[in-house]
């Protein structure tokens, strides 16, 4: 009975009109259906909300690695538990007291009725992918298990862990891998974000894990630059946009390089259209412009960096720092006109190895020499390596002018205090380690590094850092390493865990690196540090990987809360590696499904965060201020399903037995500082409760009590405040700053303890191998993008039928991540479809092909035209034009995501297997494509 | 600015505007007629089928305002409205066509002969002798709360601010012209149709007021195509969507109005012969443009604002 | 007694969506039906590349002290509280929409049968706070409000765009933003004295070679931009004509952009008709 009136549409006048719209809503409007009543909708809701009480728990979100606070509302009447609403948490200092669309959506995770409800086996005779499954009980799923990979040796198995895993399952899943002697980890945050961008910020700044390391003080900035990246403001780091705000309300002024008039490109004001690829000439420009002109702050820098110290060529054109026997570096002293010593590890460069105070120079006189060589600052060195990085040269590749990349170094640079944001998802060039490096080093330059209105270190891993220099400055070693090791001493312990053949007794590490060293010998493109990164395992699948005259294979995965068929790259890879004969067993242990769990064997449920006791307390993620904060249950789990924590211990015992398990405490407890002995004791307890994850309940508590007595509270007492707070903060940033600032009261995790422009980190990566790729440069060095060539500049316009492709994430969903499927996100995301699943194309471009918005389109790789996928085109200003653009969040194929599926376009179809020689980032917009009409 | 109409009033309340409106006025020409022994004659019967007609088209619009509320068991609200809520139009317009259609049917009931098989209900005779006590009364209130309902409808669409095409003096005028004009035309069916009694001097009378009448909604049309082009760019757009549209312009203006009325200009003056045939189109072709413009009038609202729906 | 307004600072606003969100969450609305209380819509300007702009606009209720649709309600469910909010009373309305025309904002919905089966199964019966078809619309989220909170969309704004205000307290911040004349309600004209207040946008700059970017051509030697091939930039003019400044320090501010100009935004046209 549904009469509908001609609708207006943009065609049917409006002349003169500037505002125009997305047709998505007006299309298919929402009217009311008038019709009779049927008996069920006569059945008013009988509603018991006056007589349920309200009780508030306090959680950790669980939708991205800000980890907001949250606090949760549930309504009870003592039988039926409902959670009606999620709030940020009003005491945290971290998200105060907001949440974002996810965080507000999550409880629609938990009563998402495509949640996996019980463990789920694929049906005897499909095939992986059909997402053809039947229900069965954790016994017969764990026997399936134990059945199909009782021939599968320990290296043959290869986790895979979602972000959620490395950032609260670290305690498990390491340990896991030592306990079992499974050497491979594939962990999805890494060549997205931690190894890639985030590696080149840490050899500078000495972290590791930079977007859970560093929240820049953007209340107190006056000017804040954002560049390729919209996930910090835009896609939402709650933490960081509310900072944001209140800088932008305080009057700071933005600057947002974006090929695209991203989200936070909005805010800016002045948003700089840079062609995609080139930001890395850019920042390079900038860089040139402020220590040639003498931009930068001299007294920071010459203190806390190691730019003054002297430097060399040696016989290969190599730099080479100049180290005594003791690894003390020289600078040239200003005071005495000589060279001095400093130590080899301070924070600051004030006073020479005999205690004599010391002013070093940046710019050392002419013809000075050192041992008959000639010798250069590491500040000389590095102006020389990037002196042809003119704003000229910029303006040309860039194709901003070269007087506005003049004026932002200026101002940058003079207006104070300035915030450079450090970055989130790297992985889209060859060069992006590199510009989150020139990035670091600006900020460093304007001696914005834990300063106000400038990076500052995230309290928990400046507690790290802390206590391990405290623990180093009494000769002491630090125990449990997984809980107490922060910055890059942590990433090259876990680097050490398993590339290192000694640390599992069948003597083979990962088969990243048995692939890594396969390909060096052969002469092949190789990656030095593979860092449970997925580059060798589809060789390994094949049988392709050798390792000391054996194959290699890899025949079993453990898929944990990670989607790579749906987020790395080629979506065929995954899909190819997981069907392939070798692989026995495939085992995805998941809350919803996803593209990845329709090529399980075996589905094991999770519980939803908000169904869980977390088994750990956590420092109170990125921030600035000092806290613990823990997951509480609201209420208890609906479904059959399980923790991490269990299954793991399971699987453990699976794969490895009883004598495994026991190792499996061990371990814990050796990396974690988990008591293995309180951790049984309470197991034993735990089960003749009959409580359903007993490990869980138990770490819970050892957790607990290990937090409780590090702050100096009873157990009772830390809890209860947990219990009504959600957290417990122990100091302020102000307090943390004056205690241990890094570098300005103690040192920075680099191997010298200044900020490093020679940077130790590659320094030590060239030792151990022989690659002169620009990418290891231990000063910055500037290369192109390799959209074009890898050693071509961009500095021409792209021909008629090419475009650059440039992706994105929406701020409705979480980067890989089933919550396209929440019902609240979904309807959100359809209220502005036309926008998120549209393919963004210039109207210049669009116009020449005959496109509109609406348009079914193709876009196809032009490196491999196998590569594409079709979407809708929607044309619109607000992207560069020689580049289109994708919010990468959508195109999930799993049926079984009812509203997920075949929503949008999944940009990992289009996207191919490249990566770069250092960690195996990701390079996935270094590739121009083209565009047609379907 | 985002320009863009409304959906949730939909063609069972332009059904129920047209008929509210002609029903009403039916039912108050009919009762008028009778009381007055217009011309000196009788038209009990013209009164008898008008009345039941008017109260028919009544009750088919009020259905399908019924129909069309979201929540129908809390429709007995709206029956407190003209002490609650004495400024929404609404509210009075629910009671109006209730006295009207009740009053109208006890006036009417007296003069229809009481069918044998009812021959037991008392409560057709209490009625039935109230309405003969109390004729009077049941005749005035009738038209009186048949002309409000005629009037409210119009008063109604120009209370909704927002819309250039509904907020002006000029709905109202328009709406009560048409409702007037629309029930003459079928009274004119019904006298030349059904009850074919001798009341030629009335048929014309009706021709002549109905001529004047549609003469009049020309001018007002007329003013209203004026007032839309010269308008805001609210009302321009309302002005796109109704003369942009082929039904509109001819199925409403021409044939609904112009063809009308030069076919009754034509009889009143004696230039056409004033058949059975011509009056009956005349009618059905004001009946179907009133249709239309109840439809359009909803249709073609605009609200204006910096974002879309 | 209160007076509850709101300001939204157009300046902040991410389009994050997590009003959208957070309302739909806590006033259990038909989100799958695209029925909102409250949206935030992700508006272009701008015609070309030069002048493209994106504005993310929260649109809600304007809990109006002139409400046309309390007016023409029949049956009173709609109704002006004394301290400013306008609610529709569940068990009144029997949905007629005569409000959904008579707001000039497009604020109001219907919630019909289907949407209220379906809010059951979805929310759970037991916690609904509406249980009956009719209008809805924003309530300023009154039972919160009543329980000294924040409107779940101001409570969770990460931007901080979204502000609450008591206009009767003198001493509330955001009524002193909001008395300073900083924010324009909407269609204030239409007499509907509404008690949403935005803050405007400020006027943003794009920075790009505009139309006359082409390369260069060249394969070696890169010309310096603006050489042969022109740049709109007039500051060149100035250097070319001579002046004594020292040359960076010329070359530093754009004199014609919108920071060096003032601290005072200049302001968006966004709520002004357009021709």
């Amino acid at each position: 009975m549904a009469w509908s009136f001609p609708k207006l549409t943009r065609r049917t006048f409006i002349k003169g009109a500037a505002a125009t719209t997305a047709m998505g809503a007006l299309a298919t409007s929402k009217i009311a259906s008038a019709h009779l009543p049927s008996w069920d909708d006569l059945m008013f809701a009988d509603s018991k909300r006056k007589e349920m009480k309200e009780k508030l728990d306090y959680t950790i979100c669980n939708f991205c690695s800000s980890l907001c606070n949250i606090e949760i509302r549930t309504l009870t009447d003592g039988e039926t538990s409902r959670i009606v609403k999620l709030e940020g948490n009003p005491h945290s200092t971290l998200n105060r007291g907001r949440a974002c669309a996810r965080g507000q959506s999550g409880l629609f995770q938990t009563y998402d009725t495509d949640r996996i409800k019980t463990p789920m086996i694929r049906v005897e005779g499909s095939k992986r992918g059909e997402m053809a499954f039947r229900k069965a009980s954790w016994e017969e799923a764990y026997e399936y298990i134990a059945k199909n990979t009782k021939d599968v040796k320990p290296w043959e198995w290869t986790t895979v862990g979602g972000w959620t895993n490395c950032v609260f399952y670290m305690n498990w899943a390491v340990p896991f891998s030592m306990a079992n002697q499974i050497p491979n980890i594939v962990a999805s945050p890494m060549q997205h974000c931690v190894t890639t961008g985030h590696l080149g910020t840490d050899s500078v700044t000495g972290n590791f894990n930079i977007h859970d390391e560093i929240l820049p003080d953007f209340d107190n900035a006056r000017y804040i630059m954002y560049i390729a990246n919209n996930g910090s403001m835009g896609a939402v780091s709650t933490a960081r946009v509310v900072r944001a705000a209140e800088g932008i309300q305080r009057g700071a002024k933005v600057v947002v390089l974006d090929p695209r008039l991203s989200e936070t490109a909005a805010k800016a004001d002045e948003w700089v259209r840079i062609r995609p690829g080139t930001d890395l000439d850019f920042t390079m420009a900038l860089m040139n412009e402020i220590m040639s002109k003498d931009y930068y702050d001299k007294d920071f820098c010459i203190k806390h960096t190691n730019l003054p110290f002297l430097i060399e060529k040696d016989a290969e054109g190599e730099w080479q720092i100049l180290r005594d026997a003791n690894g003390n570096f020289s600078v040239y002293d200003e005071v005495t006109a000589s060279v001095q010593q400093v130590k080899a590890h301070d924070n600051a460069n004030e006073l020479s190895l005999d205690g004599k105070r010391l002013i070093p120079s940046l710019r050392l006189p002419e013809g000075l020499e050192l041992n008959g060589k000639p010798v250069q600052t590491v500040f000389e060195a590095q102006l020389d390596e990037i002196k042809h990085i003119t704003p000229e040269f910029a303006a040309k590749t860039t194709t901003i002018p070269a007087e506005d990349i003049v004026r932002i170094a200026y101002e940058y640079s003079h207006i104070k205090p300035a915030i450079i944001d450090p970055g989130w998802m790297g992985a889209r060039y060859n060069n992006v380690q590199m510009l989150r490096r020139t990035q670091a080093m600006l900020q460093t330059l304007i001696g914005g590094i834990d300063s106000k209105g400038g990076w500052i270190n995230a309290a928990e891993v400046r507690h790290k850092v802390h206590t391990t220099h405290e623990a180093r400055q009494k000769g002491e070693q630090q125990m449990h390493p997984l809980a107490t090791v922060g910055g890059m001493p942590f990433a090259e312990m876990v680097v050490d865990v398993f590339s290192n053949p000694k640390n599992f007794k069948h003597g083979k590490p990962a088969w990243a690196y048995a692939f890594a060293e396969q390909q060096k010998a052969a002469g092949k493109p190789w990656v030095s540090l593979p860092v449970m990164a997925d580059t060798g395992l589809f060789e390994s699948v094949r049988g392709e990987v050798e390792y000391k005259g054996e194959q290699y294979l890899t025949k079993a995965f453990f898929i944990n809360g990670a989607n790579p068929v749906h987020h790395y790259f080629p979506d065929s890879y995954w899909k190819d590696m997981l069907n392939h004969d070798n692989v026995s067993c495939v085992v995805c242990m998941d809350v919803l499904p996803s593209d990845t769990t329709a090529y399980a064997d075996v589905i094991l449920p999770n519980s939803t965060y908000l169904e869980r006791d977390e088994p750990g307390i956590y420092g109170n993620g990125v921030n600035q201020d000092l806290g613990l904060t823990t997951r509480f249950k609201a209420i208890d789990p609906i479904y059959d399903t399980h923790e991490v924590a269990d299954v793991m211990f399971k699987m453990t015992e699976i794969i490895s037995g009883k004598a495994g398990v026991e190792a499996y405490y061990q371990s814990i407890d050796e990396l974690a500082g988990l008591s293995a002995s309180k951790a049984k004791k309470y197991v034993a307890e735990e089960t003749a409760k009959g409580t359903p994850d007993p490990h869980a309940a138990a770490y819970r508590r050892v957790s607990m009590e290990n937090a409780a007595e590090e702050v100096g509270e009873t157990a009772e007492n830390f809890e209860k405040i947990l219990r009504e707070k959600g957290v417990y903060y122990i100091k302020t940033m102000e307090e943390l700053l004056e205690e241990a600032a890094m570098p300005q009261k103690m040192p920075v995790p680099t191997k010298s303890g200044r900020l490093e422009f020679y940077s130790g980190l590659f320094e030590m990566i060239r030792g151990n191998s022989t690659t002169r790729a620009p990418n290891f440069g231990v000063l910055a060095t500037h290369f192109p993008s390799g959209i074009l060539g890898e050693k071509v500049n961009q500095d021409r316009m792209l021909g008629e039928g090419e475009f650059y492709f440039t992706y994105g994430k929406s701020p409705t969903v979480s980067h890989g991540s089933t919550n396209a499927n929440n019902p609240v996100l979904s309807a959100i995301n359809v209220f502005k479809e036309d926008i998120y699943t549209g393919i963004w194309i210039n109207p210049t471009r669009a116009d020449k092909l005959d496109i509109k918005t609406g348009d079914m389109i193709k876009i196809t790789n032009l490196e491999d035209e196998s590569l594409n996928v079709d979407g809708k085109a929607y044309v619109t200003n607000q992207v560069q034009p020689e580049s289109v653009f994708m919010y990468s969040s959508f195109g999930t194929e799993n049926a079984a995501l009812s509203r997920a599926a075949g929503f949008g376009s999944a940009i990992n179809k289009v996207i191919g297997y490249k990566v770069d020689p250092v960690v195996a980032g990701f390079r996935s917009q270094e590739f121009t494509i083209k565009v047609e009409k379907v | 600015m985002f320009y863009f109409g409304q959906e949730q009033w939909n063609w069972l309340v332009a059904v129920y505007l047209f008929l509210g409106g002609m029903g009403a006025m039916v039912m108050a020409i009919s009762t008028l007629v009778h009381r007055l022994k217009v011309f000196g004659q009788d038209n009990t019967l013209l009164m008898i089928w008008g009345n039941l007609t008017g109260f028919v088209m009544l009750s088919v619009g009020s259905a399908m305002l019924f129909y069309h509320l979201l929540d129908h068991l809390a429709v007995w609200h709206v029956l407190l409205g003209v002490f609650n809520k004495p400024d929404a139009w609404i509210a009075w317009g629910t009671w109006s066509i209730i006295f009207g259609m009740i009053w109208g049917l006890v006036y009417t009931l007296p003069h229809i002969p009481t069918p044998k098989f009812l021959g037991w209900c008392q409560l057709l005779k209490f009625f039935k002798w109230f309405g003969t006590k109390y004729a009077g009364l049941m005749a005035w209130g009738t038209v009186f709360m048949s002309v409000f309902t005629a009037v409210y409808t119009g008063m109604l669409l120009q209370s909704f601010p927002a819309v250039e095409l509904w907020h002006n003096p000029g709905i109202p005028v328009l709406f009560t012209v048409s409702a007037t004009s629309t029930a003459l035309a079928s009274l004119l069916i019904l006298q030349y149709v059904v009850v074919r009694a001798d009341d030629h001097e009335l048929r014309h009378r009706f021709e002549l007021i109905d001529t004047w009448l549609i003469g009049s909604e020309i001018i007002i049309i007329a003013g209203f195509f004026f007032y839309l082009l010269n308008g805001t760019l609210n009302g321009q757009a309302s002005h796109e969507l109704l003369w942009g549209d082929p039904i509109w312009t001819y199925g409403f203006f021409v044939a609904g109005l112009i063809v009308p009325f030069l076919i009754n200009l034509g009889m009143v003056t004696h230039k056409l012969p004033s058949n059975g045939f011509l009056v009956i189109v005349s009618a059905t072709l004001i009946l179907m443009g009133g249709y239309i413009l109840r439809h359009y009038m909803l249709l073609a609202g605009i609200w204006e604002l910096p974002y879309p729906k | 007694m209160a007076h509850y307004a709101m300001l939204i600072d157009l300046n902040t606003c991410t389009g994050c969506n997590a009003c959208m969100a957070a309302c739909a969450v806590e006033n259990q609305t038909p989100f799958w039906s695209d029925k909102w209380r409250t949206k935030v819509h992700d508006i272009t300007k701008g015609k070309t590349d030069a002048d493209t702009a994106r504005i993310f606009f929260p649109r809600l209720c304007n809990h109006c002290d002139n409400p046309p649709c309390v007016t023409v309600c029949p049956t009173g469910a709609t109704y002006k509280m004394d301290n400013g909010i306008v609610d529709v009373d569940d068990d009144m309305c029997m949905g007629c929409q005569a409000c959904t025309l008579a707001c000039p904002y497009d604020e109001r919905y219907a919630l019909d049968y289907d949407d209220n089966t379906e809010k059951k199964a979805v929310f759970g019966e037991e916690t609904l706070k509406k249980t009956r078809p009719g209008v809805d619309k924003c309530n300023f989220c009154r039972d919160r409000v009543e329980d000294n909170r924040l409107p779940a969309c101001v409570e969770t704004c990460v931007g901080n765009a979204r502000q609450f205000a008591d206009l009767d307290n003198p001493n509330d911040p955001v009524t002193q933003l909001i008395n300073s004349g900083i924010a324009e309600p909407l269609m204030a004209h239409l007499g509907t004295k509404p008690n949403v207040y935005y803050i405007p946008v400020k006027k943003q700059t794009i920075h790009y070679e505009r139309d006359m970017f082409n390369g260069q051509n060249s394969e070696g030697g890169l010309h310096p931009v603006g050489g042969e091939n022109g740049t709109t930039f007039e500051r060149k003019q100035a250097a070319e004509s001579g002046q004594t400044e020292p040359a960076h320090e010329q070359a530093m501010f754009d004199v014609n952009s919108p920071f060096a100009n003032s601290s005072d935004a200049q302001m968006t046209d966004l709520l002004k008709v357009e021709a």
